[in-house]
């Protein structure tokens, strides 16, 4: 086997080697003095290394980045608030419709309600001004005809309805309850 | 998990809770401190690259694995910082500019006991090394990373990385050779 080269005793000092390659280099090392001198040139570079203590920091540097740290900034706009907001609005013009077509039949029923007026007889054999009774005549009141509009919710408006409002709770929850953009001041 | 580990520490931190953050800062300045200027070589400079690594991890806190330690994250972004640093401060190809930044000169050799002087001797032959040898030396002896992930961290190729770490300790070697 001819000398090893560096990358062979780097990767030897740094276990990188295969299993063979490593039992071939080991054997090298066992019977050349040149290549046992370089391993152990690096290996000192190692313990050098390993063995240098820290430098001791000269002060404390925490108020230093505590001052440097960005100040919280609230977000008008957040892409969960657009979100929020569509869906709100998205169930505020679905509803409104649910409940035109609800209250239309109901308006239109009392739109021209018809009144007859009701009239009360009476007879006062006494008095002879008989031309004056009709004055105490009460029309007659009669109750126009009215149908209650049935309101039908169908399975898929319900579940419409259910999920708008998980979702709402949802977003809501995220934009409002998991702010961290910012520092707490 | 408990409110004054690490990990208790960096959830009241990602809220916006400036002591919790603070208390960080103070475990780990030192560590990350020292990360900066083994690249560096500066105090000063080493001390700025420290203030900025912690602002950004500050920010990427959200993003921290809370399963891996802190102060190798902390120390990987120190050397972030300085990689950034070192190309805004000679611009083109500054890391693999062979001249390196005079080494900080205080404390005087003159003044530090035997050990203490070649410790700081150890410090200069480091500093003297290129930029690129030194980041490679940092993130494979200080931060133990291995090949791949110095490679990855670095996003350079595998054989550039090797080739740089494997110069660099043959400069060490014959620069430090009257120290063994």
């Amino acid at each position: 086997m001819n000398h090893l080269t560096d990358f062979q005793l780097n990767e030897y000092l740094d276990n990188t080697l295969d299993t063979s390659t490593r039992r071939e280099v080991d054997a090298h090392l066992q019977t050349c003095e040149d290549c046992s001198a370089h391993l152990v040139e690096l290996k000192d570079v190692f313990t050098i290394l390993k063995t240098l203590p820290e430098v001791k920091l000269r002060r404390d540097l925490s108020s230093a980045i505590l001052a440097r740290l960005p100040q919280k900034q609230t977000r008008l706009w957040t892409s969960s608030l657009a979100a929020q907001l569509g869906a709100a609005l998205g169930v505020f013009i679905w509803f409104s419709m649910q409940v035109a077509n609800f209250i239309t039949p109901i308006i239109s029923a009392f739109r021209f309600p018809q009144f007859t007026m009701p009239s009360f007889q009476f007879t006062v054999p006494d008095f002879q001004f008989s031309n004056l009774y009709s004055l105490f005549s009460i029309p007659k009141f009669q109750l126009p005809p009215f149908d209650f509009p049935t309101f039908q919710l169908s399975t898929f408006n319900l579940a419409f309805i259910a999920i708008s409002i998980f979702l709402l709770w949802l977003v809501g929850n995220l934009s409002l309850l998991h702010d961290r953009s910012g520092v707490q001041k | 998990m408990s409110p004054t580990d690490d990990n208790g520490l960096i959830l009241l931190a990602a809220q916006g809770n400036r002591d919790a953050f603070s208390e960080i800062v103070r475990r780990h300045q030192q560590a990350v401190f020292n990360a900066a200027y083994r690249v560096l070589g500066n105090v000063g400079d080493a001390e700025d690259a420290t203030q900025e690594a912690f602002t950004r991890a500050f920010q990427f806190f959200d993003k921290f694995d809370m399963d891996r330690p802190l102060t190798p994250w902390l120390k990987r972004i120190a050397v972030n910082v300085c990689i950034n640093h070192l190309e805004g401060v000679k611009p083109a190809s500054s890391l693999d500019d062979e001249a390196a930044p005079a080494p900080d000169p205080s404390p005087g050799p003159e003044a530090l006991t035997v050990n203490r002087a070649r410790d700081e001797r150890i410090r200069i032959e480091l500093i003297q090394l290129p930029p690129r040898y030194r980041i490679v030396i940092e993130l494979r002896h200080f931060q133990e990373l291995s090949y791949e992930e110095i490679a990855k961290e670095l996003k350079r190729p595998l054989s550039d990385v090797k080739s740089d770490l494997f110069r660099a300790r043959k400069l060490l070697a014959e620069r430090l050779k009257d120290l063994t």
